[in-house]
């Protein structure tokens, strides 16, 4: 070794003498001697307890473990450990447990367009027979932006917004006309709240203003809130099956007036993405055999979430605009301004 | 091959050279060096599973070999300081034999006395910088510390061996071997 290069012992005579002094070479006795010891010992080894052992069993358990054992494996061991045991309690706490009506509520009204179509049977209770056999009618419901609504029922179109009618408008006679009772009753149980609330719709709230209620009335018709119980999970009871459970998820609700309880409200919504995608009611009879429920709901919405409509679609101007052109035909004038999904190329029958 | 020869090949085989050469030199006589040697060969017997799991068990070995030989050299340092009182009458005794040899003999006493004096990191690290001409990485890994550190006791340890060997009583190594060089 050239001692000149260490610059620890560069113009340092001391350093040069100690390194002289401890860079010896071996003796070559002391060599030979070692070398035998290390030979001996390399015999002896067979006879060790750990060899042994590893004889007898391949490696041991400790000397699988040694990767875990090197102090820099251990936190990235225990970081690997905790963010499994955070993905399997996420997955078990938000995966697999079931949403709450409020988180479907609130699901509910984070959508930016929302389309449902309603079949009403008017089966008129109490009169005798029921008309059990009415086929149901179809109203169109549409909502987006804030909660702009757009409503067909039969042969009008009504435009709200807010809660509040704007026009309602006749196709076949092309003018302005009267609401319906259902269009009526929809924006303002749809529409009350800045977004489209789906918890208002099954909400019975008193009409009446505490003047008007005679006082000898039931406490229970004082009350602004009239059905005051939850929508509440009963999955389980009503969907056995494990795999259609694990999709779906069912809330059911009873409601009337005054603390009588007229009508039952079943919400069926998916399980991960909280949307609702039904919503039934069924009403209740009395005749002189007692109360009884009427097998088939007199109210049935189907809900569907799909991209956002030009804004034209809820314009009750530009509709009014379209309406008193002659040459914009009915069916067209029915769907005015909608997006269909298909592009408008329907494939045509040969 | 047996599980033996595999571990001897394994961990003691690429470094059989580095640790006689160690012990040699730091303990010099070879007597000791032999005792030596057999004390390191006996902890690596005692600690086979524990260097085996080790993540660098050369560096364990090496530290072993540095440490033993290290403690044979306090061992000597503290017999050499009894043995002191005596030298005025060996001076008394064999004046002719104050030659070259002697001196040499000496010097390199002096040196691993003073170096059995310092705290056993900077003692460690001095040893494997000039013994084994070790970098500072190298003498961090078989000390267990930064190369930071390791290069901080290197320079302790080197500047109080200065003030060591410049010490009379220590060694009067400096004023009569330096004018050698």
């Amino acid at each position: 070794m050239n001692i000149e290069k260490k610059d620890h012992m560069k113009n340092d005579a001391g350093w040069k003498a100690m390194y002289e002094s401890l860079s010896t070479g071996v003796p070559e006795n002391l060599e030979k001697q070692l070398k035998k010891t290390l030979n001996f010992f390399r015999q002896d080894m067979q006879e060790h307890p750990y060899v042994r052992r590893l004889e007898r069993h391949g490696f041991t358990l400790k000397h699988k473990l040694i990767f875990f054992s090197r102090n820099w494996v251990r936190p990235l061991l225990l970081a690997g450990t905790g963010l499994a045991a955070a993905a399997v309690l996420g997955f078990l706490i938000l995966g697999n447990n079931t949403p709450t009506w409020a988180q479907v509520q609130e699901r509910f009204g984070t959508m930016p367009f929302i389309a449902a179509r309603i079949y009403i049977r008017d089966i008129k209770v109490d009169s005798s027979p029921l008309n059990l056999f009415v086929e149901p009618k179809l109203v169109e419901v549409w909502a987006g932006y804030g909660n702009r609504m757009r409503i067909r029922s039969g042969r009008t179109v009504t435009f709200a917004d807010k809660g509040q009618i704007l026009n309602t408008f006749d196709l076949v006679t092309r003018s302005e006309a009267d609401t319906d009772s259902i269009t009526y009753f929809l924006v303002n149980k749809f529409g009350k709240s800045d977004t489209i609330s789906l918890d208002l719709m099954l909400r019975e709230e008193n009409p009446f203003s505490p003047d008007e209620i005679p006082k000898w009335f039931p406490k229970g018709f004082f009350s602004k809130e009239w059905s005051s119980s939850k929508l509440v999970d009963t999955t389980p009871p009503v969907i056995s099956d494990p795999v259609a459970s694990k999709e779906l998820v069912i809330f059911d609700h009873e409601f009337g007036y005054a603390g009588s309880k007229a009508l039952k409200a079943r919400v069926w919504a998916l399980r991960e993405n909280r949307l609702p995608i039904r919503v039934a009611i069924w009403i209740r009879d009395y005749d002189d055999r007692g109360y009884r429920w009427i097998r088939s709901p007199i109210w049935d919405m189907i809900f569907t979430y799909s991209k956002e409509q030009p804004k034209e679609f809820f314009d009750s101007k530009a509709f009014a605009a379209k309406l008193k052109d002659p040459a914009v035909s009915l069916d067209r004038l029915l769907y005015m301004f909608h997006q269909f999904p298909f592009n408008d190329t329907l494939p045509i029958d040969k | 091959m047996g599980k033996g020869d595999e571990l001897y090949e394994r961990l003691i085989s690429p470094i059989e050279n580095r640790m006689i050469g160690i012990i040699a030199r730091i303990v010099r006589d070879p007597e000791d060096a032999a005792d030596v040697f057999q004390e390191v060969l006996s902890l690596i017997w005692a600690k086979l599973e524990r260097i085996d799991r080790h993540p660098n068990p050369h560096a364990y070995i090496v530290r072993i070999c540095i440490t033993r030989s290290y403690d044979a050299l306090r061992k000597r340092a503290r017999l050499r300081r009894r043995e002191t009182r005596l030298e005025s009458i060996k001076e008394k005794i064999w004046p002719a034999r104050s030659c070259a040899y002697i001196k040499e003999i000496e010097r390199a006493t002096a040196i691993r006395e003073a170096i059995g004096m310092l705290p056993p990191n900077q003692g460690h690290a001095v040893l494997l910088r000039i013994v084994e001409d070790s970098p500072y990485d190298t003498i961090a890994n078989v000390l267990g510390c930064s190369e930071a550190t390791a290069r901080s006791h290197f320079s302790k340890g080197k500047a109080r061996l200065v003030k060591l060997l410049g010490e009379p009583g220590i060694s009067s190594y400096k004023e009569e071997t330096y004018s050698e060089y």
